[in-house]
């Protein structure tokens, strides 16, 4: 078995593979848990899907695809999470309208763009055989950001994701915190999308949290 | 909490890992593999748990 392993990552592009879903892997670790535990994960989703409205843009104006997803993503988890903080009944609304918009406009930008058409769905999918050393080390950076993010947050963050009437009691800037971890969600998920695909994404943000809730007592 | 990341990041490495393993052995996608191989490690921990918890009487 061991032989196997070794064999498999003697070549190069298995081993990028390998990186890049380890770094996923801490990124989505440590963002999912915040995820699971405030119970956002369609907002992960939608924030995801609503980047593919910046990806059109970005290809209709000749820009890097990456620059309009990561605009996209930022803008509409701040949208999301200011609509979530002041009517929280019915953010789900809201979340499943800026997915399908993000989506729409992707697909129509991407149509009306002349000459070579981008591809959206290896966006959906991802291409892990064919991460390259740019797509390392920007997944790198932006697991040491999560992580960096999570380090001097830490404390707050478990204070809202596990009782944000107590943490708006103690003067904690729940709105600021609540707004910074959505935007943290969705540069992860966009950058991770980039490299490994929106399905393994999601999966990985929420599968390896719910796991072991299944032998917990309580 | 902190346990809860640490757990899932150990979790996603080893899904990464014994899902590129197979998706080499079987020459499949890597990414929809690993997806598999997460998704039904927690169909298979949803189940024994739920054995655990309603013995079957006989």
């Amino acid at each position: 078995m061991i032989d196997l392993i070794r064999n498999i990552f003697a070549y190069d592009f298995m081993r990028n593979a390998l990186f890049a879903s380890l770094l996923v892997g801490v990124a989505c670790g440590l963002i999912g848990t915040l995820v699971v535990l405030n119970r956002i994960v369609f907002l992960g989703g939608g924030i995801a899907h609503a980047a593919y409205g910046g990806i059109g843009l970005a290809y209709y104006f000749g820009q890097d695809p990456m620059l309009g997803a990561i605009l996209f993503s930022v803008l509409s988890a701040l949208g999301m999470g200011v609509v979530h903080l002041r009517t929280k009944a019915r953010s789900d609304t809201l979340i499943g309208v800026m997915w399908s918009i993000g989506m729409a406009t992707g697909i129509i930008f991407v149509s009306l763009t002349p000459g070579f058409k981008a591809d959206l769905m290896s966006y959906l999918f991802g291409s892990l055989l064919a991460v390259s050393d740019t797509d390392l080390r920007l997944m790198a950076f932006v697991a040491l950001a999560v992580v960096a993010f999570v380090a001097v947050l830490y404390r707050s963050l478990q204070a809202i994701s596990f009782d944000e009437t107590f943490s708006t009691v103690r003067n904690l800037p729940v709105a600021a915190i609540y707004l910074s971890m959505l935007v943290m969600i969705g540069l992860t998920v966009v950058i991770a999308m980039r490299i490994v695909g929106l399905i393994m994404v999601i999966a990985m943000l929420t599968i390896p949290l719910r796991l072991p809730a299944c032998f917990r007592k309580t | 909490m902190k346990g809860m990341m640490l757990l899932s990041i150990g979790l996603s490495w080893l899904f990464s890992l014994a899902g590129l393993v197979v998706s080499f052995a079987l020459n499949l996608q890597a990414g929809s593999v690993i997806v598999l191989v997460a998704a039904l490690s927690y169909l298979a921990a949803a189940a024994v748990r739920k054995l655990a918890t309603h013995p079957k009487v006989s």
